[in-house]
């Protein structure tokens, strides 16, 4: 079965020299990138712990870039200091505009960076460890069939002995996995399909469209699951992961973006056809005292093209 | 070490910056309160692995120690650093350590886990920047280290250790430009009175454990200390009663006393005991006192080769030395005749609360203060390093 084939625990992993050794000999180069969008807090960090152990003592990782969005506080400053690339995204394919978002940012990445296989880490992470990174590189180094590696987490909540309740979080448990259960049931066996830290080849990344909001990870999961199937897929469990906890209101706009690119995958996708168009105004509702009012917000889930539609993309990779 | 050489070791250091910073990051989010310091030195253990030391072990008391062998296999040089820090954090709780381009943040980073994080990182520092040594190096990540537990993984170390050590250097986070070259002899004990109530009397009409407590801590007051050489006794903590109208039937008191000359801290203490007996007789009332640290001084002289290099090297590094005795780590090694000091690495602010925070600037002088006082013991006659 999927599940016990192509589920793995970082421990698996460990041992960085033997990792670097499969790696020199397999022929890969990795790169790594991290989406920023104000991240002063936690991004010295990641850089220092990322650099020294993956970098300095064991050379998992060829290449290491921030690719931020815009960010007004000192994200660049620090990133820079600590010897990372630190990049604009809008400096990136200036011919094709700058759109503010997270899947922006990794689109971009895929021109920007070099390497084989492409790790995506968010910068939010507070207990951030090596482990981030060689637990999800490993499986595409071990294993060519596997292009598409996830991260999952065990979620520090009240459990009873025995059972570890590792699951996703709310998006996850209440609209994506009901989601995949009707439409896709074997994606059901991925824990965490949103979580914004995974390791793919750029094969595969070249391939697909990158809606640039909240439904990057959801499209790209059904995009690579349509093309190669669940073969292609494997996950890693890392353990913790300790980050924002975003607000329900917060998570509500988060679903909306990825329902819609959702509706729009299942249709491209041939399970399901839509009669009229789909509003793209989500609406929220507000009391103060006795006063109600209705708060709409516009989440347009823009898409970017497959990177090998972009003709810089193919000069600086040429076919 | 000439002038431009330090400054060739800072900057090299500099560019190394992250191989530290990591290691300070990893080890400061793993609370270690006292006696709970193993997945620390686990930690500690699987660096000094990484980084091909011989010797690497876990002893019986849980400290970690790890050895780079020297080009001579002269009489190693120990460096230590204590594991464990003042906050009371269970293991499995989080602590979390930010880094921005001029300061760390978190709890516990100042005592002592930068102090740490350079013991962990030294051989690799050492590795990029080229230095070989003469001496095999040792370096102790030791255990059970503050409070009542009085060094215990440090003396469990030294009074184990087969072989001579050839001088020492304590490594504690703060405060840049320390430089204890000798101990005060310290006692620290707990008084505890307990009084007799009789439950058949009024609550007005009880003994109060506080009232005794007051009376022996007036006679504690009055007990002579000489300026000179410098003594002093310390009331740190007084602890009695519940609420606003019961007598209490016991308090506690804790003090430290220091001197710097041999004896008169065992004299005071020896004062002190008399105080309990003639009081706990006159009132009937059981006081007794228990002992939690009992050092005796010593150290090297000022005059020492080891402190005059020190001296040199904050000098060069246009660091201000703060002297004077210290009363931690060093008097075990200083019991054992082991000539050595004790640096600091960094400023700090705000102590063990949530935004602590610690420098990076001085801290990367720091390193580079511990790397070239290595490298001056290492290179200098080892006759004249004799206690």
């Amino acid at each position: 079965m999927w599940l016990n084939t192509n589920t793995y625990h970082h421990s698996d992993f460990e041992d960085l020299e033997a990792l670097c050794k499969a790696k020199e000999e397999s022929g890969l180069k990795i790169s790594l990138c991290i989406p920023t969008l104000n991240e002063e807090k936690t991004i010295g960090k990641e850089i220092v712990i990322f650099k020294s152990a993956l970098m300095d003592r064991f050379p998992l990782i060829d290449e290491f870039a921030v690719i931020d969005s815009g960010s007004t506080d000192r994200t660049g400053e620090i990133s820079e200091a600590y010897g990372a690339d630190f990049h604009y995204s809008g400096d990136i394919l200036p011919s094709q505009g700058f759109k503010r978002g997270k899947g922006e940012n990794l689109w971009k990445a895929v021109y920007e960076l070099k390497g084989d296989i492409i790790c995506y880490v968010d910068a939010d992470i507070a207990n951030i460890h090596p482990r981030f990174v060689y637990g999800l590189v490993a499986p595409l180094i071990h294993r060519p069939e596997v292009h598409y590696c996830k991260a999952f987490y065990e979620r520090p909540l009240a459990f009873s002995q025995g059972i570890r309740p590792t699951g996703g979080g709310r998006v996850t448990e209440i609209l994506v996995r009901p989601l995949f259960s009707l439409f896709y049931p074997e994606l059901s066996q991925l824990f965490q399909p949103l979580s914004g830290e995974y390791a793919v080849r750029r094969e595969v990344l070249e391939k697909i469209p990158f809606p640039i909001g909240y439904g990057v990870e959801t499209s790209h999961i059904l995009d690579v699951y349509h093309e190669y199937g669940m073969s292609a897929f494997a996950q890693t469990d890392l353990d913790q992961r300790v980050h924002r906890n975003q607000s329900t209101a917060a998570l509500g706009k988060m679903a909306f973006g990825i329902l819609q690119s959702f509706l729009g995958r299942l249709e491209s996708h041939g399970k399901a056809t839509q009669h009229e168009a789909i509003s793209d105004i989500y609406r929220a509702l507000q009391a103060n005292g006795t006063e109600y009012e209705e708060i709409s917000t516009q989440i347009t889930e823009e898409e970017r093209p497959p990177m090998l539609e972009i003709a810089e993309y193919l000069k600086k990779f040429p076919r | 070490m000439p002038e431009h050489s330090l400054l060739d070791l800072q900057q090299s250091l500099l560019s190394h910056k992250e191989l530290y910073l990591a290691d300070a990051v990893m080890l400061g989010e793993i609370p270690a309160s006292t006696g709970d310091e193993a997945k620390r030195n686990k930690y500690v253990a699987q660096r000094f692995a990484q980084s091909s030391l011989e010797h690497i072990s876990i002893d019986e008391e849980g400290n970690c120690q790890g050895l780079i062998r020297g080009s001579e296999h002269l009489n190693p040089i120990l460096v230590t650093a204590h594991a464990d820090t003042h906050l009371d954090i269970p293991t499995d709780q989080r602590v979390t350590v930010n880094v921005d381009s001029e300061a760390m943040t978190g709890m516990g980073l100042s005592d002592n886990t930068i102090g740490l994080a350079a013991l962990a990182a030294l051989p690799d520092l050492l590795d990029k920047l080229g230095i070989k040594l003469r001496h095999d190096l040792l370096l102790l990540s030791h255990v059970n280290s503050l409070g009542s537990k009085d060094l215990a993984g440090l003396h469990f170390f030294l009074d184990n250790y087969q072989g001579p050590i050839h001088s020492g250097i304590v490594v504690e986070g703060t405060t840049l430009g320390r430089l204890n070259h000798s101990c005060f002899g310290m006692v620290q004990a707990e008084i505890t009175c307990k009084v007799q109530q009789d439950p058949n009397s009024r609550w007005e009409q009880s003994e109060n454990a506080i009232i005794l407590m007051h009376r022996i801590l007036r006679k504690i007051l009055e007990i002579p200390l000489p300026q000179e050489p410098r003594t002093s006794l310390i009331i740190g903590s007084i602890r009695s009663g519940r609420t606003f109208n019961r007598p209490p039937d016991t308090a506690t008191l804790r003090f430290e006393i220091r001197s710097e000359e041999p004896g008169r801290a065992r004299d005071v203490r020896l004062q002190i005991e008399s105080i309990l007996e003639e009081l706990g007789a006159a009132t009937h009332s059981e006081c007794t006192i228990e002992y939690s640290a009992l050092r005796k001084p010593g150290g090297i002289p000022f005059s020492h080769p080891f402190v005059t290099a020190h001296r040199k090297i904050l000098s060069d590094l246009e660091i201000t030395p703060v002297l004077g005795p210290s009363y931690s780590d060093l008097s075990a090694l200083i019991l054992k005749e082991i000539p050595a000091i004790t640096l600091g690495l960094s400023t700090a602010r705000h102590l063990n609360e949530p935004g602590e925070t610690v420098d990076l600037p001085p801290l990367f002088t720091g390193l580079t203060q511990l790397i070239a006082l290595i490298l001056e013991i290492d290179q200098s006659n080892t006759e004249t390093f004799s206690a």
